[in-house]
């Protein structure tokens, strides 16, 4: 076990003052927070920073460790000294928080015990709930899709000791239509309570994988279609894929009423993004098609004169 | 959406988010979770309310905030995602254009 330096964590000086303890703590938490952080590594630095300042926040807790600090040399395992006794004053302080859970270094200091604040009193505790991202393909959206998905549960013994992990594998039904950052809640499958609690539920949150054709507005898929110059001015047939069923042809123009005249298909939405017209006539859960203009990479071989536009 | 079915009355809520009563009638004041219903005891809280309870109740704690902070922080990390999202997007369309 190492040592853990907590005022280099929070990059003080052994003497700083409370005030200056504080100052330390709350920008680092602010810059490391994984709710508001997207630092890589967040979430474990953020708890060794909450670790720091738990521990010298307390003027007990801090002239222990200090206590301690002059029995640790640098470079070396860290071992208690001898007779050292955990104090027990590991009290937690956050609630279902992120930094809840402390370091060896921290339990073989203060102890384990006393975890929740009402540890030892035997109280009903209901158990944690659990949030997974579940990614889900766009096609697997359009039916009922039945997935299995694996996860670990947190455990703890009624005293607030971590237990080891529990490993579970469900088979989830996800519904048909779902959006994208959607909470699909599964009660009870949560984490177990402690003494005699209800489970948690495991939330599954949506994430559609990108589509390599399809974008996602709202409850519309979004299909681009790159024309060229001319096929735009003199129209062009194009094939256009659909995430479910054979591909439709479709008569197109980028700008002007042949494109609109698509639009007038009841389930589609033709939009110019060169001149920004689009029909009115969008359907909930429709496929949108959007001709753009793009220059091949290869010019044509006959180039339009330039100077071309004053005439 | 499925998410709309769930829904949980304030003592519900106030056991899977575990936060007192009184800090959930802080929060509502706050507008950072805005249930149907008129009186405390007719609101109804969406799942997705629970997640925003639970994450302001960390920022709360962790950060130091007041809840006026954290309202703020919340709307703001809500921006940054829809920018992050819309950006993620247009790129997304944009190479679509440059693979041609």
């Amino acid at each position: 076990m190492d040592f853990k330096d907590y005022y280099k964590v929070l990059g003080l000086e052994p003497g700083a003052d409370d005030k200056a303890v504080k100052t330390a703590y709350r920008k680092l938490a602010r810059k490391y927070h994984p709710d508001v952080s997207k630092e890589a590594d967040a979430e474990n630095k953020f708890k060794e920073v909450a670790e720091a300042y738990e521990v010298l926040k307390s003027a007990e807790k801090r002239a222990e460790y200090d206590e301690l600090r002059k029995y640790a040399e640098q470079g070396r395992p860290f071992e208690p000294p001898p007779g050292w006794q955990p104090s027990g004053h590991a009290g937690f302080t956050g609630g279902n928080s992120a930094g809840s859970e402390y370091s060896d270094f921290f339990e073989s200091l203060f102890g384990g015990a006393g975890r929740f604040q009402d540890a030892g009193r035997n109280r009903v505790r209901r158990g944690q709930d659990v949030e997974m991202a579940l990614p889900l393909l766009l096609e697997e959206t359009l039916a009922d899709e039945t997935k299995t998905i694996a996860f670990q549960l947190p455990q703890y013994s009624a005293d607030g000791q971590p237990l080891p992990a529990i490993s579970k594998t469900l088979n989830v039904k996800i519904p048909p239509g779902v959006s994208n950052g959607e909470r699909i809640r599964l009660k009870g499958q949560g984490a177990p309570g402690v003494g005699g609690g209800a489970h948690g539920d495991l939330y599954l949150i949506i994430h559609f994988v990108p589509h390599p054709l399809f974008d996602v507005e709202g409850h519309n898929l979004v299909l681009t279609v790159p024309l060229a110059p001319w096929e735009a001015a003199l129209g062009s047939q194009v094939t256009l894929p659909t995430l479910s069923g054979p591909p439709i042809p479709k008569q197109g123009n980028g700008c002007g009423s042949k494109a609109r005249g698509c639009a007038t298909k009841p389930a589609s939405r033709v939009t110019c993004m060169h001149c920004s017209r689009s029909s009115s006539r969008l359907k909930p859960t429709s496929l949108c098609v959007r001709y753009g203009h793009s220059w091949p990479s290869k010019p044509p071989s006959i180039r339009a004169r330039s100077g071309a536009s004053d005439e | 959406m499925s998410s709309q079915i769930l829904q949980l009355d304030i003592h519900e809520f106030c056991l899977c988010a575990e936060l007192p009563q009184a800090v959930l009638l802080e929060i509502v004041e706050h507008g950072i979770v805005e249930p149907c219903g008129a009186t405390p005891e007719q609101w109804r809280f969406s799942s997705h309310a629970l997640s925003v309870a639970k994450r302001a109740l960390r920022l709360q704690v962790e950060l130091q905030l007041e809840w006026s902070g954290v309202a703020l922080a919340l709307q703001l990390l809500d921006e940054v995602e829809h920018l992050r999202a819309e950006n993620s997007h247009l790129r997304r369309r944009l190479s679509r254009f440059e693979q041609q």
